[in-house]
Order: structure tokens, then sequence, then C-alpha cells
């Protein structure tokens, strides 16, 4: 099954993305416009798709594949279904970081790269605190600690919020914080590929100790992995992840959740063999999902990351009736 | 040919001064109370706990070996074993070969077929009944086809016949080359299976040796605090508490 999966979660990624490329207000042919744009030359159609549609599509593709492969890794290694960017507290950390240096102006010295930076900090710093907390795997401290994490957070984010210097500064936060992918320029993207490849590669060198907790730690360990380092990698990893993609396209929920989930019967529920179909399916997701904004009708947009949480939630909501088995 | 020459391995207070030899083909029986260290020494021995002491593997300093050369030739089947995942057994088994770095499907089958698991190869994990998934824990760490073999209790929640069956694979994977250390609180099984007997209480090894030198009244009734009734030279074997 794993072998037919890989090779259809890409063909259907090609799609969306054509799809994303070929939709919009203005109808053009993005072949003229990517060749065009790939030559420099100025004409409508290379603005429209490598202006806009370009950036715009790349951006929910590597968003998408950020926040599921993120997903993947932290639910293989804290052996726990319901474990997410957003509920491990990773989501709100790196935000609470970006949106703090964004209000104060800090690092200013990076430039663009501050945002990034200080998302990404935020986010390290949120899991070691959840993983400090915990102080362990065990599935019910972990799902309370980062409870825990992401209400301080968002505390401390509503202080931030609550004292904007002005209502337009307060506005960008929100929206901002909403999540999206519009309006945002390539250059976002030098921040986020990198993390993407960083963070994936991280990920990727841990899959054999993602595949060996699914045991426990005694047995992972005495097959020859470093629980403690590799778990700190993993979790490095997954806060590259989450915290580039939620410097650069603010909270956009639930997708790190639902992918794995999804995509987990499709792999013979491997930790292992789940991280990168989960990041081809994160970046479908996130792409159809920001197809779908720009198919209602026109006026004040759907944030992406508003769509993602109302249809998300409901999902989220089954996933725990589920689950409830297992606990009761 | 000693696979194991331990010389005063510690733990804090749990493993005191723990001395002792683990030979070629040999399966040694570690009884003793709970709390004895018993698990504490299968621990060690497995790499999971820090200990002081010296530690021969093969004759090499344990501390010389890699993590992953200490996985290739020690195995360890942990007393509780469980999954989240609704993985299918042979995928169950297949981790087992993580230190060799490998799937390699014939060593894997030819680990189910010892267990005779290869009928459930690909049944979900969470299905099976507990007999069956002690099976395949068992199978999973015969995989690596370690040459020491550390067992933590694999019988305790099996029923009477699965236990003789998981007593017996032991048995007959220790006298193909390899050595195993089974932790087993059933004595009568201890004296029918294990080669040699090491009995132990509050962290020491109170007395290793053969079944007729360990499993006397003395030695049990003062670890146990119960007194019991032994009968070696009946086959099979029977040590039970009055």
């Amino acid at each position: 099954m794993n072998r037919t999966l890989i090779p259809a979660l890409c063909l259907l990624l090609l799609a969306v993305t054509w799809l994303s490329l070929s939709y919009g207000v203005i109808p053009v042919s993005v072949l003229d416009g990517l060749i065009d744009w790939l030559q420099n030359v100025s004409s409508r159609p290379a603005l429209i798709i490598g202006e806009i549609r370009l950036p715009r599509t790349l951006l929910a593709i590597a968003v998408g594949a950020a926040l599921g492969l993120s997903g993947a890794a932290l639910q293989g290694l804290l052996r726990n279904p319901l474990a997410e960017p957003s509920l491990v507290g990773a989501s709100q950390g790196a935000a609470l970081g970006a949106a703090t240096v964004f209000y104060f102006s800090l690092f200013a010295s990076l430039g663009s790269l501050a945002t990034a930076v200080a998302g990404l900090l935020g986010a390290i710093i949120a899991l070691l605190l959840m993983l400090g907390l915990a102080g362990s795997g065990r599935p019910a401290l972990v799902i309370m600690a980062g409870l825990a994490i992401s209400t301080i957070s968002g505390a401390i984010l509503a202080v931030v919020l609550n004292f904007a210097p002005n209502p337009y500064a307060m506005q960008e936060l929100v929206f901002w914080l909403l999540g999206s992918v519009s309006n945002r320029g390539l250059d976002s993207l030098y921040i986020l590929i990198p993390s993407l490849i960083v963070g994936t590669l991280l990920i990727w060198q841990q899959r054999q100790l993602l595949a060996g907790l699914s045991l426990g730690d005694k047995v992972a360990e005495s097959l020859g992995l470093s629980v403690s380092r590799g778990s700190r990698l993993t979790v490095l990893g997954a806060a590259i992840l989450v915290g580039s993609s939620v410097s650069v396209a603010g909270n956009i929920g639930f997708v790190g959740l639902l992918v794995p989930h999804i995509m987990r019967p499709l792999v013979g529920h491997r930790p292992d063999r789940l991280l990168f179909p989960s990041a081809l399916a994160g970046s479908i997701l996130v792409c159809v999902a920001d197809i779908c904004i720009r198919l209602l009708p026109p006026g004040r947009e759907l944030k992406l990351g508003v769509l993602t949480s109302l249809l998300g939630a409901p999902l989220f909501v089954w996933l725990l009736w589920k689950e409830r088995k297992r606990w009761l | 040919m000693a696979l194991i020459t331990a010389q005063s391995l510690s733990v804090d207070t749990r493993l005191q001064a723990a001395s002792f030899e683990l030979n070629k083909t040999e399966i040694i029986g570690i009884i003793g109370p709970n709390g004895a260290g018993k698990s504490t020494l299968l621990h060690v021995l497995s790499g999971l706990e820090p200990f002081t002491g010296q530690l021969l593997i093969n004759d090499h300093p344990f501390d010389h070996l890699s993590t992953n050369q200490r996985a290739q030739t020690i195995g360890l089947l942990p007393q509780e074993a469980s999954t989240v995942w609704s993985l299918s057994v042979s995928d169950v088994v297949a981790l087992g070969r993580i230190p060799w770095n490998d799937e390699d499907r014939e060593i894997i089958s030819q680990a189910m077929h010892l267990t005779g698991t290869q009928d459930l190869s690909d049944r979900k994990i969470d299905t099976l009944s507990g007999g069956e998934r002690a099976r395949v824990w068992l199978a999973r760490v015969l995989a690596g086809k370690p040459q020491i073999l550390l067992a933590d209790e694999p019988i305790a929640s099996l029923d009477i016949h699965y236990q003789l069956a998981v007593m017996g694979i032991l048995k007959r994977y220790a006298q193909q080359g390899h050595a195993v250390m089974v932790a087993i609180h059933d004595l009568s099984l201890a004296a029918r299976y294990c080669d040699r007997i090491c009995l132990m209480k509050a962290g020491k090894i109170v007395a290793l040796g053969s079944i007729e030198q360990v499993l006397t009244e003395d030695l049990l009734s003062s670890a146990f605090n119960v007194s019991v009734q032994i009968d070696l030279q009946r086959s099979p074997p029977i040590v039970l508490p009055h």
C-alpha cells in the first residue's frame, strides 16, 4: 500500500498546485505566466502568476508540509494520536515569540528574519517547557502540560495585544495570528524553505527512534536507540518546522493533528512510515483550503487559519469521541 | 565459554555487588521476592541503567561496545510491553531488526516460526490475546538474533499452556549456541527449564548455582519468608509454598 501511496500523493499535490496557480479572479494561462516570469518578461500573466499566485501556492505547500510532518513526528514521539503542534504549545509559543518581536521591534539587525527567528525560539522554549513539565512521554501528562503552556503563552499574547501601540498595529497582529498565506512575497520562502529542510532532516534521522518508541522507552533504548538525545532532536526539528511556519503564515490549526491521523491507517500505523505521507498530505490539505478561500464570494477574505479551524474542530471532536474508548 | 562476566555490579542500593558468569548454551533463572533487584540486574546488562563495577561481554569491556553492537549482542524482553499504535504483528517483529538496520524478511519469518506467530503475521497487535501478544514480543526480540537474551518475567501473565511454550522457546534458543537470563516467579518452572538459578534478595545475589544447590528449603524460606515443599526428583520437579 505504501508503494502506491507516495506517488499518488505526489500526483495529487501536482494537480492541486496546478489548480491553485490557475484559479483566480483574473483568468490567465499558467504556462505562459510561468514562462514569462522565469524569463523575466514583465507581462500581465507573469505578474499575476509569478508575484501573486506562485508565492501563495508555494507558501501553502511549505506550511502544509511543515505542519503535517511536525504533527506526525510529535505524535510518534509522544506516542499520542492527539499530540499536535498547537496542543503541545508550540504554535502558541511561536505566535508569542513572533508577536513580541513584531511589537517591540526586537532583533532589528536580522531584518525580515526577525519574526521567523523569534517564532522559532518561541516554539522551542514552549516545547522544552512542556517536556520539562510533563516529565515523561505519558500521553495524559503531555496533553495537560501542553495545555498549561498554551494557556500561559495565550495569556501573555493577550497582554501584548492589550498594550498594542495603536488599533492599526493590533489589527495587523490579530489578522496575522488568524493565519494566512496570501499577500506574502517569495522572500518569506527564503525563511521557510531552509527551516523546512533542516527540520525535515532532523526528524527524518530519528525515524528509527519513532519506530522503536512505539514499543516504549525501554525497548527503544535496548534496541540501541538514544531515546533522550533523539527525542530532543525530534522536538527541535518539530519546533523549527512549527516556529518558521507560524512566523510566516500565523496559526493554521488542526492540520498537524488531522493529517497524520488520516494517513496512519494507510501506512499500517507505523510512525516512521507516516512522516513523508503526512508532509505531502499536509501540503495538499493547506493548498486545497487556500483554494477554497479564493472560491468564496469576494469581499473581506476568510483567513486560512479560520477555515482550517472551522473544519478541523468538528473532526477533532469526532477524534476525541473515538479515542474515548481508550481512556474509559 | 562466558558470554557475560560480571564483577561487583552495583546500582545505588537496588543492586549490590553482583558477580556472576553467563555461559554459552546456558539458561539462568533469576528468582527472588518483589523488589529483589531482578529487573535492575537485567536493565544493567541491557544498557538501560548506569552501573559501577566490571562487566565483560564476550571478554570485551561493556563500555567499549557501541550502543549498536550492544543492541546486536544483547536483546531485552521487558516486563511490561505495550504499544499505542495498531501495528501489524509482522511490523512489530520487524522492529527487532533495528540494531541491524535492515528488515530481513527471512530472519523475521524465522523468529515468527520459532514462536508460532506466523499465522498472526497480518493481524493487528491490539486484536490479539495476552498469550498471543507475549509470543509476538518474544518474536520481536528473537528477530534481533541476540547472542544473549534477557527476559524479564516473560510468563507472568500467561496461562499454563503458554508458560510452557515460552519457557520451551527460551530453552531451545539457549541450546542453539546463545544464552538466556530469565527473571521468573514460578519456582517449579525455574527448576524445570533453567540450568542454573540465581537467588536474589534486597539487591544482592544470595545464591547462584545448580538447581539442587539453590532450590533448598533453607535458602527459599529465608528469601521469601514462607516454608516450601520441594521435590526435585519428580519429573517435572515441584517447588511449592506450604
